[in-house]
């Protein structure tokens, strides 16, 4: 009996120990290409319902995503990706070598837990030296230093050596913060809880292990780290986690960056708002909007309509009805608040029924014009982007068309924009047709009624 | 892009602990080293025996291979010399230490890894063994079995040098 025990035993470890170095196969890139957040919604449109109706509010918020390999380093590489990245979207290479200096000041806190300088020396370097090209890439396009920092974070070696700083950063801020963490590791040993649960190379980052990244490294540079929580907990949004940054005087920083982060129990991907994807520098707006649209409008749906909802934009194609296009305008330019609050994406379907795809598309043009209109450093004047042209003017348009357009609002109506109104070089006499008197007069009278 | 600088990185970090061993010696051993000049990424080690203990007086030689992403993984040392501990694999010389598996952190070095092993000797646990026989005796509360069973390996397998 006592052999057989044994025997036993022994296949016991011999499982245990295969279980023990069992690893799922992990593919795809270590950080991935952005893409547009849809994805989500249609990878959980057969999942459960909870997730099916937080899902789909998803895209109307966070238009992009970027996934980070699910290889046990997601949450700590999503934040160090992130930050780099938010830190090339300032575009400012001063702040680069301000986050050198201000990280090279925290050796004291390591060299005070008592990590070897020579040791860790490797993986700062390797820290700083990434900062130093990033910051070299700034005064390039826009695009190839992106690109370049997404090449850098999928060498696996530099990545892991960013990682390993950040996390010796992380460990030396809890033990050197020690009132502030051990209420949150219950009995723990706070020193034990970092050796296993912060420091070790295969280990995920957990929430303790964020709020201390976020105290060392996100909040002082004034970023804000947001964190939308995924998980079958009821409800109809997802939770979301602020960081949020303090200035010098402790007052909290007003629209600091964002970094944010989608967690799935177990995983961490990047998000984006469309807000985020844009240089807020004052380049010029034709070609932001030029870049937008080529690169980021998502496939399968017409270039045209995302156009025709950009403020200023009309392009060749469309000429012919570019009055109509600024009538679309007229609610967000002149104080008609009422016009603009009442978007079709506002009661966002949240039901569980399975055309909610559909329901969610259209949201996304209506609903990133709005905040570009608000963010774009353009603010849009009377007149301003809608002076009329030779090119938008072409005399067919009027002969063919002037007495079917729809001219809705007084405003214009009144105006010498109007070719009815005298002042307008092209004047042409409005002619009564029966119809049309028919059309406007309905339209207007359920304009006053909303009014 | 940058792969060629970066597969020198276990061999710069491995000179700089050569250097490191070489001005602080660990207690707990004899020599560290890599095996040749030409070979940075196999070493080999002698460990002492643990005064006051069972392992007492011993010598033991280990075997260490370094792997290319190293110190992002950890390093695969086992027992060339056998020794009987619950935790180290008679015949094999495998240890079972969570530092060489799942803690790993690279801030860990070649010689302060070898420490760790040289405390499993006196915290050994015998409820995750490799070696069923002497674990069993720890197990049942045997020991003076146990005691006498290492130090008779410690004896018979001490190693006497190259």
């Amino acid at each position: 009996m006592g052999s057989s025990t044994y025997i036993a035993e022994e296949e016991l470890a011999h499982l245990q120990k295969l279980s023990g170095e069992y690893q799922p196969e992990v593919t795809g890139p270590l950080v991935g290409e952005r893409q547009s957040s849809s994805a989500i919604t249609t990878e959980y449109a057969n999942a459960d319902p909870v997730y099916r109706t937080k899902t789909a509010a998803l895209p109307s918020k966070y238009s992009h995503y970027r996934t980070c390999r699910g290889d046990g380093h997601c949450g700590w590489r999503a934040i160090a990706f992130t930050y780099y990245e938010a830190l090339l979207r300032l575009g400012d290479k001063n702040r680069f070598l301000e986050e050198e200096t201000r990280l090279r000041s925290l050796h004291n806190l390591l060299n005070t837990i008592g990590f070897q300088e020579h040791l860790y020396e490797d993986f700062a370097d390797e820290c700083f030296e990434l900062l130093r090209k990033t910051a070299a890439s700034v005064p390039a396009a826009d695009e190839s230093a992106a690109a370049s920092l997404l090449v850098s974070f999928n060498d696996e070696a530099l990545s892991m050596a960013i990682i390993t700083y950040f996390k010796l950063l992380t460990s030396a801020w809890i033990q050197t913060h020690a009132n502030d963490f051990q209420p949150f590791l219950l009995d723990q040993d706070i020193r034990e809880y970092c050796a296993t649960q912060i420091e070790p190379s295969i280990c995920e980052i957990d929430h303790v292990g964020m709020s201390a990244l976020a105290e060392v490294l996100v909040k002082p540079a004034g970023f804000a780290l947001e964190v939308l929580y995924l998980d079958r907990s009821p409800g109809e949004e997802i939770n979301t986690y602020h960081f949020d940054p303090l200035g010098h005087d402790g007052l909290p920083i007003p629209n600091p960056p964002m970094l944010r982060l989608l967690y799935r129990p177990g995983h961490y991907d990047i998000l984006y708002k469309m807000e985020d994807i844009h240089i807020p520098q004052a380049a010029p707006i034709h070609v932001a909007l030029a870049g937008y649209a080529d690169e980021f409008v998502p496939v399968g749906r017409g270039m045209s309509d995302v156009m025709t909802l950009i403020p200023g934009m009309y392009p060749t194609g469309l000429g012919q009805n570019w009055p109509a296009v600024s009538y679309d305008y007229q609610p967000t330019a002149i104080p008609q608040p009422q016009m603009a609050a009442v978007p079709t994406y506002a009661p966002v379907p949240v039901s569980t029924t399975q055309d909610y795809v559909s329901h969610v598309n259209p949201t996304i043009p209506v609903e990133s014009p709005i905040g570009m209109s608000i963010n774009s450093p353009m603010t849009i004047e009377r007149g301003g982007p809608f002076r009329p042209s030779m090119y938008e003017l072409e005399p067919g348009f009027h002969s063919g068309q002037s007495h079917s357009l729809p001219f809705q609002t007084s405003i214009f109506r009144n105006s010498h924009y109007n070719t009815a109104h005298f002042l307008n070089p092209d004047f042409q006499p409005e002619e009564w047709t029966p119809d049309s008197e028919y059309v406007t007069s309905n339209r207007s009278r359920n304009k006053s009624s909303s009014q | 892009m940058s792969s060629s600088s970066r597969a020198q990185s276990p061999a710069k970090r491995l000179q700089s602990e050569l250097k490191t061993y070489q001005s602080e010696p660990n207690d707990a051993l004899v020599e560290l080293g890599p095996v040749g000049d030409s070979e940075l990424t196999h070493w080999t080690a002698v460990m002492k025996g643990v005064p006051g203990t069972a392992y007492e007086g011993g010598r033991w030689k280990l075997d260490i291979r370094i792997p290319p992403t190293y110190p992002n993984a950890p390093p695969d040392i086992k027992f060339v010399t056998r020794i009987c501990h619950p935790n180290v694999n008679f015949k094999t010389g495998e240890i079972c230490l969570d530092l060489l598996k799942t803690t790993w952190t690279p801030i860990y070095t070649l010689s302060t890894t070898l420490t760790a092993i040289h405390q499993l000797l006196t915290s050994a646990e015998p409820d995750s063994p490799l070696n069923v026989d002497i674990a069993q005796l720890f197990r049942q509360g045997d020991y003076v079995g146990a005691e006498a069973l290492i130090r008779f390996y410690t004896e018979t397998e001490r190693w006497e040098g190259r």
